[in-house]
């Protein structure tokens, strides 16, 4: 738990979904938390709520400093968090994004049934954990990086990754931003970002990144799910991972620089870990294309990854691609921030929206939203622990006029690592999940009893408030029957 | 009283952090390098096959210890560097330069007992102090 006890804030409950923290001290706007009483009281234990506030005190926030129901503590900025600033007057702040930047979500739906593939899932899991290096000591012969791609890579993101036989046009209009994010700038990335990163691309990593095999096992909204090619009954795959060790660098290199540029900016920090520049500074401009550049090396992460789950799936089942039919749904980033356009005081205004463990959850109608899933709105993919569920959404109009069109992301943890390997000490997870039909493959870094799933909060209690809150709406619920870990 | 080994681990929400303690300055380094590597493998199962020299810079006497720390992992993310014995040669109250040597080895995953995969060391409410007989700092890693 965070190191001092929790400090009373004033909070106005404005309905079962919504907490307002009335601007007070130094805040220049209030805080919104989207909870019901439930979720509130562990965030009232562990200074999520206060670092809302922080956050609040920051230049050129617009509007409000939000918390989604999954909020939880983190390094200055807290994990379930968005705050927008405005260009001119606002901040842009590497704790605003994370270390892991671009961490996110890709959902591939198939055209297999569970039935399909009954008594085949243990052989598709050991396929994916053959077919896909998870980190450190673990990688495939058949790829290597060179530093003139890496360049592009960092550049192109997954537009690189199709190009060169990884994917197709298909998966790159079902992908946040198309995969590539215009503005990054491999010159900014540092020799020892891309040193980092240079053999880890197309690696799962570890920790709570996984491929999972699923089954949709409930559907909320039969149009909208039918739209995004998901029946019940049907097998998808999901895959969580990021930037890697070259995200987790070019944050590490961004620190000191902030720090410095928050004093020569006269920026009063509540917290060190907000340190930050002018977004119209050297300092801010220099980040944004750094941090664009690592997002663009995440997302061709997750087309490699797809590209060998796609090859799993024909190894394992001896059918050809067509049959199998592995098609992007949708490819959300969970840590990044970026200028968009968004509405304010009914002006059209230009942004920088930080959203720290949340989702972008555009409206239908938006030209960013996929041409087939206009009618619907954005997908969401919000994954839960490896036990039990994970949820399908869709954006809203009232996500795009509330929360700069942003919703939750999953479920932090309940447990410590420590209570998590303490609680499973002398247990089989291996066998335990087996027995409530999930396979599981771990190796490497991961204990598979850091990641149980009791050490997870309940991800249904967070997607029900963004369901009742109209900031998301649920379209269909996933439950997995195989797991790949690092 | 100090742990036996130099460091400790304690939970720090989802991450982990460690206390570390040294008599000197130099042997807190060291035992920091100990506490990384063992977080990131069971220090126990790796071998001192071959050395690598570490020398870093920083500005202050913190910024130096996450640099230190960042660059051991630095060589484990690059090279698959696991260690499991450090010595500072040189270390500055100053917090402008430590140098010293770390033993270890390549890693095998049929032999060593990894554990977590760390992305970064954080400066969360890093300060080294200087108690009465030794010095003692709390350090967060992201995991």
């Amino acid at each position: 738990m965070p190191d001092k006890p929790a400090v009373s804030i004033p909070l106005e409950r404005l309905d079962d979904c919504r907490v307002r923290i009335p601007k007070h001290g130094r805040m220049n706007v209030p805080g919104l938390v989207f909870a019901d009483d439930h979720l509130m009281e562990s965030m009232r234990a562990d200074q999520a709520l206060q670092q809302v506030v922080n956050v609040a005190c920051l230049p050129g926030i617009v509007r409000a400093s939000l918390g989604m129901p999954d909020i939880h503590w983190g390094y200055g900025f807290p994990i379930g968090g968005v705050a927008a600033f405005d260009l001119e007057t606002g901040v842009i702040s590497p704790g605003g994004v994370g270390y892991d930047i671009n961490c996110g979500v890709r959902l591939l739906r198939s055209g297999l049934s569970a039935d399909a593939v009954k008594g085949r899932t243990r052989d598709l899991v050991e396929a994916l954990f053959r077919n896909i290096p998870t980190g450190v000591g673990s990688h495939r012969k058949d790829f290597k990086l060179t530093q003139p791609d890496q360049e592009k890579v960092l550049r192109d993101g997954a537009v690189w990754a199709a190009a060169h036989g990884f994917g197709n046009a298909g998966d790159l209009r079902h992908i946040e931003e198309g995969g590539r994010l215009e503005g990054a700038d491999p010159s900014l990335v540092s020799e020892r970002a891309k040193e980092r990163g240079r053999n880890q691309l197309g690696t799962l990593g570890s920790g709570n990144h996984f491929v999972e095999v699923q089954r949709v096992a409930e559907v909320f909204d039969a149009d909208a799910a039918r739209i995004l090619g998901l029946e019940e009954g049907g097998i998808t795959v999901s895959i969580h991972t990021g930037s890697r060790g070259l995200g987790y660098q070019v944050c590490d290199d961004s620190l000191q620089t902030m720090l410095r540029a928050a004093r020569k900016y006269g920026i009063a920090l509540p917290d060190p870990q907000l340190c930050c520049a002018p977004v119209r500074s050297e300092e801010g401009r220099r980040y944004l294309g750094a941090m664009y550049a690592a997002a663009n090396y995440a997302f061709a992460n997750r087309q490699l990854i797809t590209h060998w789950v796609r090859q799993s799936f024909e190894e394992a089942l001896g059918q050809g691609p067509k049959a199998i039919g592995l098609e992007v749904v949708y490819d959300v980033c969970h840590n990044i921030a970026k200028v968009e356009t968004h509405r304010v005081a009914g002006r059209e205004t230009r942004l920088c929206v930080h959203r720290k463990g949340a989702t972008r959850a555009f409206p239908p109608g938006h030209p960013q939203t996929p041409e087939a899933y206009r009618a619907v709105g954005q997908p969401v993919l919000i994954p839960g622990d490896m036990g039990r569920y994970s949820y399908v959404l869709v954006g809203t109009a009232q996500a795009y006029e509330e929360t700069f069109g942003s919703t939750c992301h999953g479920a932090g943890r309940r447990l410590s690592r420590h209570a998590a390997k303490k609680s499973a000490r002398g247990r089989s997870i291996q066998r335990e999940m087996e027995d409530r039909g999930v396979i599981v493959r771990a190796d490497g870094y991961a204990t598979l009893a850091e990641e149980i799933p009791e050490a997870y909060k309940d991800v249904a209690e967070v997607v029900d408030v963004v369901h009742r809150a109209g900031i998301s709406r649920r379209v269909a619920r996933l439950v997995p029957i195989g797991v790949i870990k690092g | 009283m100090a742990p036996r080994r130099g460091y400790e681990f304690f939970d720090h929400t989802a991450d982990v952090g460690a206390v570390v303690r040294g008599a000197t300055l130099g042997r807190l380094f060291e035992n920091a390098g100990c506490a990384l590597s063992d977080l990131m493998c069971d220090r126990r199962t790796v071998r001192p096959r071959r050395r690598v020299r570490i020398a870093v810079a920083g500005e202050g006497i913190e910024d130096l210890l996450v640099r230190w720390l960042s660059e051991i992992l630095f060589l484990h993310d690059t090279a698959g560097w696991l260690f499991c014995r450090f010595r500072v040669d040189k270390v500055d109250r100053q917090g402008r330069v430590a140098r010293g040597v770390a033993w270890g080895e390549p890693v095998d995953r049929t032999r060593h007992a990894l554990r977590s995969e760390v992305k970064a060391v954080t400066y969360h409410q890093l300060r080294l102090v200087r108690g009465r007989s030794a010095w003692r700092v709390r350090v967060v890693f992201d995991i």
